[in-house]
C-alpha cells in the first residue's frame, strides 16, 4: 500500500511515531516534512500530521485531490489539538474536516499507530471500552466539598473526581498513553462524544453543586438571581479552557477568542494555562525535544523556588536526556527499530510520551517496581508569582499560577 | 429563518415501528385576545408549509366544541397523529385538547401546546409586526418538538393496603389513629418503650393549662387497642425498599426481656436493688433495671435496662405470672406498606455548648432546662410537685428563665426561632408565681412572640401576678466566688442597665431541635433534609407534610419546631394524604421517565448522586436503573450525563435541540 | 468593538432574540401571570418550557448561541423553593461555569445569566426580562457577544 505522511504545523510527534509503519512491510512509506512544497503526484493514501492554518487549504487540496484516501492521525488535525488553545487568542487553527470532505480521523495525543494501521487498512475500530472502565480507580460521583488543583498521591483506588482532582476520563476511550496510570488526570484527548468540554462542564458544574457560590439581587425582578463576583466556584477553575477544552477547542461549538495575542502562536497555547498543568502539555506539544523542553520550564520554577530535587530525580532526568538525543538521532535516520526501543525506554521512566510522570520535585509515580518511591515522589508545590527563566524559556505567573507572559526563544519545533 | 428539509422524517412509535409524523396545527384567534395582535392566518399559512404539516387552520375559539372537533375531524379524516395548538398556556388548555386527542386513540403525550397568548400577544400589544414574528418562531418550535414525541404510557400500579408510622408520640399518634379509622392496617413503630413521646413529659399544656397526660391518655389507650394498629415498642427501622405505593420494611425490635403476660403489678420494680437516674423523668427521679418509665405508661408491661442490670435474677422468682425472662432476643420482622409517615418528633437542645451558662457542669446543678422543670411540676415527681434545687433542695427564692437558648443565635445553636418557648416558659413562670408568689420569677427575652387566640392573654395574666420581663440576652451565669450564688449578667437593653440577677434556680427555655438519628433514619428512607437538619418538605407552602420522596410522609415537629395543636393538625394531614393511594387501590402515574442507553453509560453513578427523589438505583457493577414509580420527570440527569445515556421521554436532547434552532431563529451564526 | 459612540436605538434593533429557558413551576408560571395581568416586555424574549432549569445544560445554551440568539437565560425558581430540590442551583453552578468560559475567551460574560422568579408576581418575570435586555445591551457595548465580531 501506498502511504504519504504529510507533516504541517506542530510538535511532530505524530509523524515521528509513523516511521513505525516501515516495520510492517505491506505499507510503502513516504514522509513528506514540507507539504507546501510537495509536488503533487498520486498518492493511494494520504496521512495528514500536526495542525492546520486557513493558508494550508490550497495544499491540504491539492493533497485531497491527489489522493484515493485522506487520514488525518492525531487531534492537530482530527479535532485542532493543544496548538488550537491559541484559538483563544484569535489565531484559526482548523481541524481537517472544515477543509475538505470526506476524511477519517485517528484521535488520540499521541495517537495510536495500531489505530492508524487499521484505518489505512480500511478496516474498522473495534468498539473500545470508556477510560473509566480500564481505569483502576472507582467513582462514586458524590457532590464535591473542593475542587483542588493539586493532591497529595495517597491510593490508586479513589476515583480523582471523587478527590476534587477534575478528571475528564468520563468522555475518554480508552487509550495506550493513559496518562491515568501516572497519577495524571485525563483531559480528553481521544473523545467518544461530540462536544465533549461542553458535556464535561457540564457534569461538572453538576458535581460541584454543593460549593458555594455568588448570588446577588436582582432589583428589577426583586428576586434573587446568579452573582457575577468571583466566588469558590470560579476561583477554584482558574482556566476552564485549558483544562476541559485542551484538545477539541475548534469542534466544541465554542466561538474564536478574543483575547489580544502575545505575538506568536506558540506563545499564545502558554498564556493563561496553569503552573501545574506546564509539565504535561510541554510533554504533549515538545515532540522530539519535549523532554527538554518540559525540564527546562520545571527546573526554572524548582530553582527558584527552592523545590528540593533528589539525586535519584536527577538521574532519572539526565537519562531521559539522554534518550532525547538518541531519539532524535533515530528519527533523523528514520529507524523504526531503533525508534520503538527508545520510545519504549522513555516510556519507562516517564510513563508515556506526553510525559505525564514527570512533575515538579520528581515523579508522579514509581518507575521500577524496586525503588523506594519516596526517594523521587512529587508533593503538592505552593504557587509563587514571578518571573522564572532557563535559558532560552522565560515566564511570569500570577498569583494564581496562571501563565501572563512567556518568550521561548528556541527553534523548539 | 426556518431551515427547511425535504425528506419526510419518520418517527419511532412505542412498538419500535416507524410512523410517518402527520401533524396537524391549530392556531386560535381567542377572539381578539390574540387575533388582535398576532396576524394568525399567517401564522397558519407559515405552519402549513413547514415539513410534517398536513393541516394548519386557524380559528375563533379553539377550546370551544367545534374547535376541539376540528382537531378531532383531522386525526379520523385525515392521518393526524400529532397535534399543535397554538393559542393559550398549556396550564390553561393544554389537557383539553389532550384529553381529545385521547378520545379519537392517539396517546395523549403527542399534543404540544403552544403559547401564543400569554406569552405573546398578551404583552406586546404595541408591537404587531414582533409579536407576529415571534408567533412564528414559537409555532415552528412547537412543530419540530411535536414532530418527534413518542407515546407515554399511563401505568396503574396497585398499592399495599397498609401504613407504617414511624414515630409513637403525639404526631404518630394522631396519623395511626386517623390511618386506622379509614380501615387501614397500620404499624407503628416507636424507639422508646413506651408511646406518647414529649407531650406525656410536660407538666401542663398552654394556653388552657389541662393536663396532657389527661388529653393524650384516650388516644394512647385508641392506638393500644385499635383492631387495624400493631404496636412496635422498643423498635426501629433497619431498611426501607421500595417506592410509593409499595415499601418493604425491616423493623428490629429490641427486647423487653418481659412477656407480654405481665400484669404490671411493679413488685419486680419494688424488689429490684439497682437504682438509676430517670431518663424519661429528665433525672429527677430514680428507676430501677427493670422498670416502668411512669406510671400510666402504654404499653403497661415493663421493660429491663440490660445495662444497668446486674443480673440478680430477684425479679424471676418475685414475679408471679413468670413473665421475666432474660433470654429474649432482638427480633426483626418485616412488613409490606403502602404509605410511610414519618413522625420522630424532636430533641430538647442541649445547652451545654453554650459555655458561659456552664450547664451540665459540676458546682452548676441549679441551672436547668424548662423540660426538667415541667418533670419537677409534675405530680409523681421526687420533689412532691415542688419547685427545688437540685443542688442542696431548697426553695428557690429567685428565678431566672433564659429565653432563645440554642435558637436565634449566629454563633452556637442554630438560626431559627423555635416558636414555642415564649409561651412554654411564660406558661411555667405563671405556675410556679402562684405556687411561690414571695419568689422572685423572671424572665429574660429577646423578644417576646406569642401569636394566637388566647395567647397574649397568657402573656398578660403572667404580668398580672408578678412575672418580671427584662429585654437583654444574658451573657454570662456567674458564680459568686465568696458565698456561691448563681448570678445572671444581663443588659436590660430598654433601660441600657446592666444587671446582676440574682438567681436561686436558671432556668433555660432551650429551643427544639431535630431528634437524634435523624441522619441514619432519613437516608434509610432516601429522604432529604432542611440545612437545619429537619426533614424537608416538599413545598413549604403548598404540601407541608410531604416529603421529598413520593410515599413518604412528614407528621409534626420532624418536619420543623410547633407546638401540640399545629402538630395534630399537621398529622392530620399527613395521614389523609397517606391514606389516598392506598383507598383508592391504585397509583396512576405517567411514565415520563428517562431511559438509559447502557451502550453509551460509564457507571459512573452520577445520575444516582443528583436525583432528588432518589430514583436511580445503582446496582453492584456500578450499573444505574430507573424507579420509574419514585422519579418526578425534573430531567436534571441528563446534562449531568457526561455521555448523553440518560434521556428524559419527550425530553432528549435531539427534541430540545429542534424546539431550540427554530425558538432561536434558525441557521449558524459563525462558521 | 469600535470606540464610537452607539446609539441606544442600534443596540434596540440589534437585539431581536433573547431565549429563555422558564422551569414547569415558578418560572413558566410568572411568565403566565405577567400575560394575564397584561404586562409589557421586549418581544425579543422567547420562552421555552422546560420541567426545571436543572434540565437545561451548557450544551442547550451553546445550541440557543449558535444557532441566532444573543442571549439566554434560566429563569427557575427562587433559592431553596425549588420543586424538585435544587434544580435551580445546579443550573446556576453551570451558566456560572458558562461565563467563566466567555470571560476566558475575551467575551462579556453578561449575555448569559439565571434568575429566579415567583409565579403568582409577574413583576418578577418582566423584571427579570429587563434585566437580560439590559445586560445584554451591556454586552453588546463591553466586550462583545458571540454575534459581534464575527
Amino acid at each position: 500500500m501506498d502511504v504519504k505522511v504529510f507533516q504541517f504545523n506542530g510538535c511532530n510527534k505524530c509523524f515521528n511515531e509513523t516511521v513505525l509503519l516501515k516495520q510492517d512491510a505491506k505499507y510503502k512509506v513516504e514522509f513528506v516534512s514540507d507539504p507546501k512544497n510537495w509536488k503533487g503526484e498520486k498518492v493511494g493514501i494520504s496521512v495528514i500530521t500536526g495542525y492546520l492554518l486557513p493558508n494550508d487549504l490550497e495544499h491540504m487540496e491539492r493533497i485531497k485531490n491527489n489522493s484515493n484516501k485522506v487520514i488525518a492521525y492525531g487531534d492537530c488535525p482530527a479535532t485542532g489539538g493543544v496548538f488550537a488553545l491559541a484559538n483563544q487568542k484569535g489565531h484559526d487553527v482548523k481541524p481537517l474536516a472544515t477543509l475538505i470532505e470526506g476524511s477519517n480521523s485517528v484521535y488520540g495525543c499521541l495517537a495510536e499507530i495500531e489505530e492508524l494501521k487499521l484505518a489505512i487498512d480500511g478496516r474498522d475500530v473495534p468498539i473500545l471500552k470508556s477510560l473509566c472502565q480500564v481505569c483502576s480507580r472507582k467513582a462514586t460521583c458524590d457532590y464535591l466539598e473542593k475542587i483542588n488543583r493539586q493532591i497529595e498521591i495517597e491510593d490508586s483506588e479513589t476515583c480523582f473526581n471523587d478527590l476534587g482532582f477534575l478528571c475528564s476520563g468520563f468522555i475518554a476511550t480508552e487509550c495506550k498513553e493513559k496518562c491515568i496510570d501516572y497519577n495524571t488526570p485525563c483531559r480528553g484527548c481521544k473523545p467518544s462524544i461530540d462536544r465533549s468540554g461542553i458535556r464535561m462542564l457540564a457534569m461538572f458544574g453538576t458535581l460541584a453543586g454543593n460549593i458555594e457560590i455568588a448570588t446577588e439581587h436582582s432589583v428589577k425582578g426583586a428576586t434573587d438571581k446568579l452573582g457575577d463576583d468571583d466566588d469558590d466556584l470560579t476561583n477554584s477553575l482558574p482556566d476552564i479552557l485549558g483544562n476541559f477544552f485542551r484538545f477539541t477547542l475548534p469542534t466544541s461549538s465554542l466561538p474564536k477568542g478574543r483575547i489580544s495575542s502575545s505575538g506568536t502562536l506558540l506563545e499564545d497555547v502558554f498564556i493563561g494555562r496553569l503552573i501545574e498543568e506546564i509539565p504535561l502539555i510541554t510533554g504533549l506539544i515538545g515532540g522530539a525535544k519535549s523532554i527538554s523542553f518540559t525540564l527546562k520550564f520545571i527546573k526554572a520554577y524548582e530553582e527558584a523556588n527552592q523545590i528540593e530535587v533528589s539525586e535519584q530525580t536527577k538521574k532519572y532526568r539526565n537519562e531521559l536526556l539522554q534518550l532525547e538525543k538518541d531519539l532524535q538521532d533515530a528519527i533523523i535516520k528514520e529507524d523504526a527499530s531503533k525508534y520503538k526501543e527508545i520510545t519504549n525506554k522513555i516510556r519507562f521512566i516517564a510513563g508515556n510520551m506526553n510525559l505525564s510522570n514527570v512533575f515538579f520535585g520528581g515523579f508522579k509515580s514509581i518507575i521500577d517496581p524496586n525503588d523506594d518511591f519516596n526517594n523521587y515522589k512529587t508533593h503538592v508545590f505552593d504557587v509563587v508569582d514571578g518571573t522564572y527563566k532557563n535559558g532560552s524559556i522565560e515566564y511570569t505567573i500570577n498569583p494564581a499560577g496562571i501563565i501572563k507572559e512567556i518568550k521561548i526563544n528556541e527553534e523548539l519545533l | 429563518m426556518a431551515v427547511k428539509e425535504d425528506k419526510m422524517e419518520k418517527s419511532k412509535t412505542e412498538s419500535g415501528d416507524f410512523e410517518e409524523p402527520r401533524i396537524g396545527v391549530f392556531v386560535c384567534h381567542c377572539g381578539h385576545n390574540i387575533a388582535g395582535t398576532v396576524d394568525v392566518a399567517k401564522v397558519a399559512n407559515y405552519a402549513k408549509e413547514l415539513p410534517n404539516v398536513v393541516k394548519a387552520e386557524h380559528y375563533m375559539f379553539m377550546c370551544s366544541k367545534p374547535g376541539v372537533q376540528m382537531v378531532k375531524d383531522s386525526i379520523r379524516e385525515l392521518g393526524v397523529n400529532r397535534t399543535v395548538v397554538a393559542s393559550c398556556s398549556k396550564n390553561q388548555h393544554g389537557l383539553t385538547f389532550a384529553k381529545a386527542i385521547a378520545e379519537e386513540g392517539i396517546n395523549k403525550h403527542k399534543h404540544q401546546q403552544v403559547n401564543i397568548r400569554e406569552y405573546c400577544s398578551w404583552v406586546h400589544k404595541k408591537d404587531e409586526e414582533k409579536a407576529t414574528a415571534k408567533a412564528l418562531r414559537l409555532v415552528e418550535a412547537g412543530v419540530n418538538r411535536a414532530r418527534k414525541l413518542e407515546n407515554v404510557e399511563t401505568r396503574r400500579v396497585s398499592t399495599t393496603k397498609a401504613a407504617l408510622v414511624i414515630g409513637g408520640g403525639i404526631a404518630g399518634l394522631r396519623s395511626a389513629h386517623d390511618l386506622a379509622e379509614l380501615g387501614i392496617p397500620v404499624f407503628l413503630v416507636e424507639k422508646n418503650s413506651t408511646i406518647g413521646g414529649h407531650m406525656t413529659q410536660l407538666n401542663k399544656t398552654f394556653p388552657t393549662l389541662e393536663c396532657p397526660q389527661c388529653s393524650i391518655s384516650p388516644l394512647t389507650n385508641g392506638v393500644a387497642n385499635h383492631p387495624l394498629i400493631e404496636l412496635y415498642t422498643n423498635a426501629q427501622i433497619k431498611s426501607v425498599e421500595g417506592s410509593l405505593g409499595n415499601f418493604e420494611v425491616e423493623i428490629e425490635i429490641k427486647p423487653r426481656f418481659v412477656k407480654d403476660n405481665c400484669t404490671s403489678c411493679g413488685e419486680c420494680s419494688l424488689h429490684c436493688p439497682v437504682e438509676v437516674p430517670s431518663e424519661w423523668d429528665k433525672g429527677m427521679s430514680m428507676r430501677n433495671a427493670i422498670y416502668k418509665a411512669y406510671p400510666q405508661a402504654i404499653p403497661a408491661t415493663f421493660v429491663r435496662d440490660k445495662k444497668s442490670c446486674i443480673e440478680c435474677n430477684t425479679c424471676i422468682n418475685i414475679c408471679p405470672v413468670q413473665a421475666i425472662d432474660f433470654s429474649m432476643e432482638t427480633e426483626t420482622k418485616t412488613v409490606k406498606v403502602g404509605s410511610i409517615v414519618v413522625a420522630v418528633g424532636y430533641d430538647e437542645y442541649d445547652p451545654t455548648e453554650i459555655e458561659p451558662y456552664h450547664y451540665g457542669k459540676e458546682g452548676y446543678e441549679d441551672v436547668i432546662t424548662q423540660l426538667k422543670l415541667e418533670r419537677m411540676l409534675s405530680p409523681t415527681s421526687l420533689t412532691n410537685s415542688e419547685v427545688l434545687r437540685p443542688s442542696d433542695g431548697k426553695l428557690p427564692k429567685s428565678i431566672v428563665m433564659i429565653q432563645c437558648v440554642g435558637s436565634r443565635n449566629d454563633q452556637v445553636g442554630n438560626q431559627y426561632c423555635t416558636g414555642v418557648c415564649c409561651k412554654f416558659a411564660i406558661k411555667n413562670a405563671r405556675i410556679v408565681k402562684e405556687m411561690y408568689p414571695d419568689t422572685d420569677v423572671t424572665i429574660c427575652y429577646i423578644d417576646i412572640r406569642t401569636p394566637g387566640l388566647n395567647f397574649e392573654e397568657l402573656y398578660k395574666s403572667a404580668q398580672e401576678v408578678g412575672v418580671r420581663f427584662i429585654r437583654g440576652r444574658p451573657s454570662e451565669i456567674i458564680k459568686d466566688p465568696i458565698n456561691g450564688e448563681l448570678k445572671v449578667i444581663v443588659e436590660d437593653t430598654l433601660s441600657m442597665t446592666p444587671l446582676q440577677l440574682k438567681a436561686d434556680l436558671v432556668v433555660l427555655s432551650a429551643a427544639m431541635v431535630p431528634p437524634e438519628g435523624i441522619g441514619p433514619l432519613g437516608s434509610k428512607l432516601k429522604v432529604l433534609r432542611s440545612k437545619e437538619g429537619f426533614l424537608k418538605e416538599f413545598h413549604i407552602k403548598m404540601n407541608p407534610t410531604l416529603s421529598s420522596k413520593g410515599g413518604i410522609f412528614l407528621a409534626g415537629a420532624i418536619q420543623g419546631p410547633k407546638d401540640i395543636s399545629e402538630t395534630v393538625a399537621h398529622a392530620g394531614s399527613a395521614a389523609a394524604l397517606a391514606a389516598a393511594p392506598l383507598v383508592k387501590g391504585y397509583i396512576e402515574k405517567e411514565m415520563l421517565v428517562p431511559v438509559i442507553d447502557y451502550d453509551l453509560c460509564v457507571n459512573c453513578g452520577i445520575c444516582k448522586t443528583i436525583c432528588a427523589p432518589a430514583a436511580i438505583d445503582i446496582d453492584d457493577n456500578g450499573r444505574p436503573s430507573v424507579n420509574e414509580i419514585a422519579c418526578r420527570s425534573c430531567g436534571m440527569c441528563m446534562p449531568s450525563c457526561p455521555k448523553m445515556a440518560i434521556q428524559l421521554i419527550n425530553f432528549t436532547e435531539d427534541q430540545m435541540h429542534d424546539e431550540i434552532i427554530a425558538v432561536s431563529g434558525g441557521g449558524a451564526v459563525c462558521e | 468593538m469600535s470606540d464610537c459612540e452607539i446609539p441606544d436605538e442600534y443596540v434596540q434593533e440589534r437585539i431581536q432574540n433573547v431565549v429563555v429557558f422558564m422551569c414547569n413551576e415558578c418560572g413558566q408560571g410568572s411568565a403566565n401571570t405577567a400575560g394575564v395581568a397584561r404586562m409589557s416586555y421586549d418581544a425579543a424574549i422567547r420562552i421555552i418550557r422546560v420541567q426545571c432549569t436543572g434540565q437545561v445544560g451548557p450544551i442547550q445554551i451553546m445550541e440557543a448561541l449558535d444557532n441566532g440568539a444573543d442571549a439566554v437565560a434560566c429563569v427557575g425558581c427562587c433559592l431553596g423553593a425549588c420543586h424538585f430540590f435544587n434544580g435551580n442551583v445546579i443550573s446556576m453552578h453551570r451558566i456560572k461555569l458558562m461565563k467563566k468560559l466567555f470571560k476566558e475567551l475575551g467575551y462579556s460574560d453578561q449575555f448569559v445569566n439565571q434568575y429566579t422568579s415567583r409565579a403568582a408576581e409577574g413583576e418578577t418575570a418582566v423584571g427579570d426580562f429587563e434585566d437580560i435586555i439590559d445586560r445584554l445591551t451591556t454586552a453588546i457595548l463591553d466586550k462583545g457577544t458571540i454575534k459581534d465580531g464575527c
